[in-house]
Formats: C-alpha cells, sequence, structure tokens
C-alpha cells in the first residue's frame, strides 16, 4: 500500500513541483502566506503531516480551501516544492472524496465559479456571488451591498455578463475533457 | 514598434478596470502596441483547479491557441492570467 504522502505526490505528477519528499520544513511558504492566519495548519505544517502520513488531520483541515492561489509559496520554496498545487491537488482530492466539511464556502463558491465559465467562457460575479451575501450575518451583508454600490458608482460592476461569442468551441473543447454535467 | 496580443482577464474587464486602463497608458508609453486577443475566455486559474486540473489547461489551450492564429506573442497584467497562461 503506497503511503499518503505518495498519494498526493501522484496528485502533483502532472505538475512541475518537487516532491514533498524534499520539504526540510523551513516555513519559508508559510512566511511568505498571506491567508495563513486564516488556516487550521500553516503550508509547512501541512507538508510536514503529509510527511508523516496523518491523512486524516490533513484531510480535515481549512488549511487547502483557505489558499488564496497567490503562488508566493510557489515562488519561494528553496526546495523547489509547489505548495500552492498541493493546495489545488487537495481540494480536488476532498471533492472527489466528498471529505469537505459542508460549512465551508469555498467548495460551493469553485463549482458555482466553474459552471458559469463553462456557461458563457468568462467570469461574472453578480451571477455567482449574491449566492453567499448571507455568510457574513447582516454586518457582513451590508458592507458587501456598500462595496457592489461603490463597484457599481465606478462602472466596475457589470450589470450584462460578458461572453465569448464562440462559445460552442469552448464547450466542444471541454467537453473532449470532462462531461458537461460533470461539474455538480 | 512591438506588437502584442492583450489578454486583459475576467477582473481587468470589470473590477480591475483601472488596472487595464493604466496598462494601456504604460504599453503606449512604451511604445507597444496592444492588440486585444480576440474572443477570448476566461484564463482557467484558481477555482478550476480546486475542481478539475485538465479543464483549466483546457481553458488556458484555448487562448493560446487564438494568440497563435492571431500571429502575435501574448501579454496578460493580471497575475493569475499570466501564470496560468
Amino acid at each position: 500500500m503506497i503511503s499518503f504522502r505518495e498519494e498526493v505526490d501522484n496528485l502533483l505528477k502532472a505538475t512541475e513541483g518537487a516532491s514533498l519528499v524534499r520539504c526540510i520544513q523551513c516555513a519559508t511558504c508559510s512566511a511568505a502566506c498571506p491567508a495563513v492566519e486564516f488556516m487550521d495548519h500553516t503550508p509547512r505544517e501541512l507538508i510536514g503531516l503529509i510527511n508523516a502520513g496523518l491523512k486524516e488531520e490533513v484531510m480535515v483541515s481549512n488549511s487547502f480551501w483557505t489558499c488564496a492561489s497567490c503562488y508566493a509559496c510557489s515562488e519561494r520554496c528553496p526546495e523547489g516544492i509547489h505548495p500552492a498545487d498541493v493546495m489545488y491537488a487537495l481540494t480536488r482530492y476532498s471533492l472527489w472524496k466528498d471529505t469537505f466539511d459542508r460549512d465551508w464556502v469555498a467548495p460551493e463558491f469553485s463549482r458555482r465559479f466553474t459552471r458559469t465559465i463553462l456557461r458563457t467562457g468568462k467570469s461574472y460575479e453578480p451571477g455567482y456571488a449574491p449566492a453567499f451575501i448571507f455568510e457574513g450575518g447582516f454586518p457582513g451583508m451590508m458592507r458587501e451591498m456598500q462595496m457592489a454600490l461603490r463597484l457599481l458608482g465606478k462602472g466596475r460592476l457589470p450589470l450584462i455578463p460578458s461572453r465569448v461569442k464562440r462559445i460552442k468551441g469552448l464547450r466542444a473543447m471541454v467537453a473532449r475533457v470532462l462531461p458537461l454535467d460533470g461539474i455538480q | 514598434m512591438s506588437r502584442y496580443a492583450y489578454y486583459p482577464g475576467c477582473s481587468l474587464e470589470t473590477m480591475a478596470a483601472t488596472y487595464h486602463v493604466s496598462s494601456m497608458e504604460v504599453a503606449h508609453k512604451l511604445g507597444v502596441e496592444l492588440e486585444e486577443l480576440e474572443d477570448w475566455n476566461c484564463c482557467g486559474a484558481t477555482a478550476y483547479s480546486h475542481v478539475d486540473e485538465l479543464l483549466a489547461t483546457v481553458l488556458c489551450a484555448r487562448n493560446l491557441a487564438l494568440a497563435e492564429k492571431q500571429g502575435l506573442d501574448i501579454v496578460a497584467p493580471c497575475n493569475a492570467c499570466y501564470k496560468n497562461l
């Protein structure tokens, strides 16, 4: 049976990063991470847990769904590991294995975002953001609405979604790699 | 004068419109001609990689194929778009 570290390495085979076995626990990734204060485990701790084979502890961690995808860690890792790709790999793994916490916003957001792109070819925030407006309670909702109004005032909140003209071509490409009802 | 295919990305088209304006200004001052990539689609950053890695790559491939058709190298000011392309 393969170890959890090998399992995660296998998920990373198509990426450019080095194997997690190279990690020297220097915490450069954690220091570079702008989202680390919201994570259950810092990127360094997460990689340490993976290398130690503590799968259950890793899979209940919110760290990989909290990653902001800024790639600062991947840029700076002295061992050539791409921690951001590790985060992606674990989010996909938790979707496949259905182990993510239902209370987290990020998995549902990613699905809605992806569905929007498959429909129109471009991102359209007003299309999926309102579903999450109640997440921050009443004060959060007021803040979101104030921001929306300010964006609207500056012409930065589009009212009509922009679309790819040859959407059929894009959908045909996507259908080659996954069935269009594959994103639920 | 150098010419490039310009890839604004979803953010620069809407919420980060100011970044788009300054990019165009800077390019103009530098004497770089930017021609918007025709019928581009979302770059495939972040959220797709949560769902399906190959899907993110396919979205990129379409943009790169369009740039090849236009016969130009591609420029993307958005860091996530740049990384993905």
